[in-house]
């Protein structure tokens, strides 16, 4: 991260820049498939919504994304989601101390967060797991990041909202930390955080943040990254053109999905590799056949993927 | 007198013509300095109510200080530092506001960030430097220099005479400086360009009645969106004072009865009088949430 940004500050950049006559109608383009697929929708379903997970989530299986619609509740994969989401904002504002518990707890306090409650309410094992890891991550940060140029104007968690086709379908992201860019001299870079191991089905996830931000703002970020706190793994992306198209694709594969559900068509079960954390998987059985074949791997999947 | 005070000083006449009869059982004695907590205020949410459902009522869950509350005010001072020293960054104008924390914010703010620690201080800092820093990329450095930010409390307040009631509004920033100007434009920052028309109407309303002044127009920025421009004119302020009137009639209503009739919705899902109005039960009965389209149960 160091030396990425270094580079990056330092003028260095990752890949070429992308011709902004050709981004302007690859946008056009997008805009109107899914202006194309929407404009059929019932106008009391509208407006649809497409951020990341429910794209992945659609591809992978649609009864899966009905089943888990609604669910409430946090879980420990989550809170370590959000510990990290935390401890990557003490990190950049004002440095992490050496009692990673008390300024956790502090930042949760400030932010009346439901966390505070489910940390109190679980199990000694799982707190002591979940406290664990928020003292690896502070310690990676620490080591991979160093410190933030306060001069990249640091903004946690920054929200895009697209609407698109007049507002019936509304694309969104949340970057967990946006560097640079408008407000400052320097390039605009977008990173996610997250609390497991390398795994690349994140990359996916950033080439859509990267075609939102474009959608948003008229012109790609010029590096999306992800740091991984479980392994201390950094995946830059280099924003191309084919980088945007393939989101682009993507989106409107799934997009094509949700309108046909929300249309009435009964959601197909595919089975796919999170078939284990499935909510409907007790009445699955295409679900339920895949976790009972591929247990083994279902294992060493849980072991590299969850967190 | 300027066409802009003109207007300004008619438009106050009509409000005080349009809600006086409405509000004769908040009637207080001239001069009579009545406690805070008998004041009303006719706010965007309290006309975005009243414009859903006349019957509608704010739902009873108290107000706390967090860092998600304060980050407007919070990036508004931040914003002012910003402006008055060029090439300073949100953070170090945190560390600098945060410093003087008393001088720009209320007591019971203050004391808030008084009881933060590290992390929480964090936390603020991350919600009011992403505030500060989607305003200024939106302004530019050009004009972020000539603009005056609104104080962290700052309100557009028109008393009405004789009355316990106030139609109340906000403006982010004002553009140009000065007292009343001419060409007044008002920039409203909001989360979703939903709201705009209804923000830019009120504020508008309210900066009228406030200073006596009709402004030039309304830019309502969304910073996760973009913005858009709404020019003022006399029938968007007509408008928006008969949406005031309305939210003064449910108001009253509450009050004093009759009860108004309820209009069901979306809004039902977010009033204080669920589960005791039939009307709007029966629309959540049969109206399940969906999810970004989608419905949970298959």
């Amino acid at each position: 991260m160091r030396s990425l940004l270094a580079d990056l500050g330092g003028g260095t950049s990752p890949c070429a820049p992308v011709d902004p006559d050709a981004v302007g109608e690859l946008l056009v383009w997008f805009r109107a498939e899914c202006e194309a697929l929407v404009s059929g929708c019932d106008p009391a379903v509208l407006p649809l919504r497409l951020p990341k997970g429910r794209i992945s989530d659609l591809l992978a299986c649609e009864r899966g994304t009905v089943a888990a619609l609604g669910e409430a509740g946090l879980t420990e994969p989550l809170v370590r989601g959000r510990l990290t989401d935390v401890l990557v904002a003490q990190h950049v504002t004002f440095g992490i101390g050496t009692d990673v518990e008390l300024e956790v707890h502090d930042a949760l306090a400030a932010a009346a967060s439901d966390v505070i409650d489910w940390l109190e309410q679980v199990s000694e094992p799982v707190r002591a797991g979940v406290w664990a890891h928020a003292r690896a991550t502070a310690a990676g940060l620490v080591r991979d990041w160093g410190p933030i140029e306060r001069s990249w104007w640091p903004r946690l968690q920054e929200r895009l909202t697209v609407p698109v086709a007049d507002g019936a379908l509304v694309l969104s992201a949340q970057f967990d930390l946006v560097l640079g860019g408008a407000p400052t001299d320097r390039p605009w870079v977008v990173l996610e955080a997250k609390s497991g191991s390398v795994a690349d089905r994140h990359r996916t996830d950033l080439y859509w943040y990267a075609l939102v931000a474009t959608l948003r703002h008229g012109h790609p970020p010029s590096l999306c990254a992800t740091w991984f706190a479980g392994d201390g793994g950094l995946v830059p992306v280099p924003v191309s053109l084919g980088a945007l198209e393939a989101a682009g694709q993507r989106g409107l594969a799934a997009l094509a999905r949700l309108v046909e559900l929300v249309e009435d068509r009964p959601p197909d079960a595919r089975p796919h590799a999170g078939c284990a954390w499935c909510p409907a998987l007790d009445r699955c059985e295409p679900g339920l056949a895949r976790t009972g074949a591929d247990q083994g791997v279902t294992e060493l999947i849980d072991a590299g993927t969850r967190w | 007198m300027t066409d802009h005070l003109t207007r300004g000083a008619t438009f106050q006449r009509a409000a005080a013509g349009a809600l006086a009869p409405i509000t004769v059982q908040l009637h207080r004695g001239d001069g009579v300095k009545s406690p805070w907590e008998q004041w009303i205020n006719l706010d965007v949410r309290a006309v975005e109510r009243a414009a859903a459902c006349a019957h509608a009522i704010e739902p009873d869950e108290g107000y706390i200080e967090s860092a998600a509350n304060a980050r407007r005010r919070v990036g508004l001072a931040l914003l002012a530092c910003i402006r008055d020293d060029p090439g300073l960054d949100p953070l170090s104008a945190f560390d600098r506001v945060f410093s003087e924390r008393s001088d720009w914010f209320s007591r019971p703010l203050t004391d808030w960030l008084d009881t933060l620690g590290s992390g929480g201080r964090g936390a603020v800092a991350a919600e009011a430097c992403a505030y500060a820093a989607g305003v200024a990329a939106w302004l530019g450095s050009n004009r972020l220099a000539a603009v005056r930010f609104s104080g962290p409390s700052e309100h557009l307040d028109w008393e009405l005479p004789s009355r316990t009631v106030r139609v109340r509004g906000r403006c982010d920033a004002m553009i140009p400086r000065g007292v009343r100007p001419a060409d007044r434009r008002l920039l409203v920052v909001v989360g979703s360009l939903d709201q705009a028309d209804g923000a830019a109407g009120q504020a508008a309303l309210a900066y009228t009645l406030a200073r006596g002044s009709v402004p030039l127009r309304v830019t309502v920025l969304a910073p996760a969106t973009g913005s858009v421009v709404i020019d003022v004119d006399d029938d968007r302020l007509e408008e928006a004072l008969g949406r005031v009137a309305d939210a003064a009639r449910s108001v009253v209503a509450a009050r004093f009865g009759p009860e108004a009739e309820p209009s069901a919705g979306r809004w039902c899902r977010r009033c204080g009088r669920a589960g005791e109005c039939h009307q709007g039960d029966a629309w959540l009965a049969t109206n399940p949430v969906r999810f970004g389209g989608l419905l949970p149960s298959r």
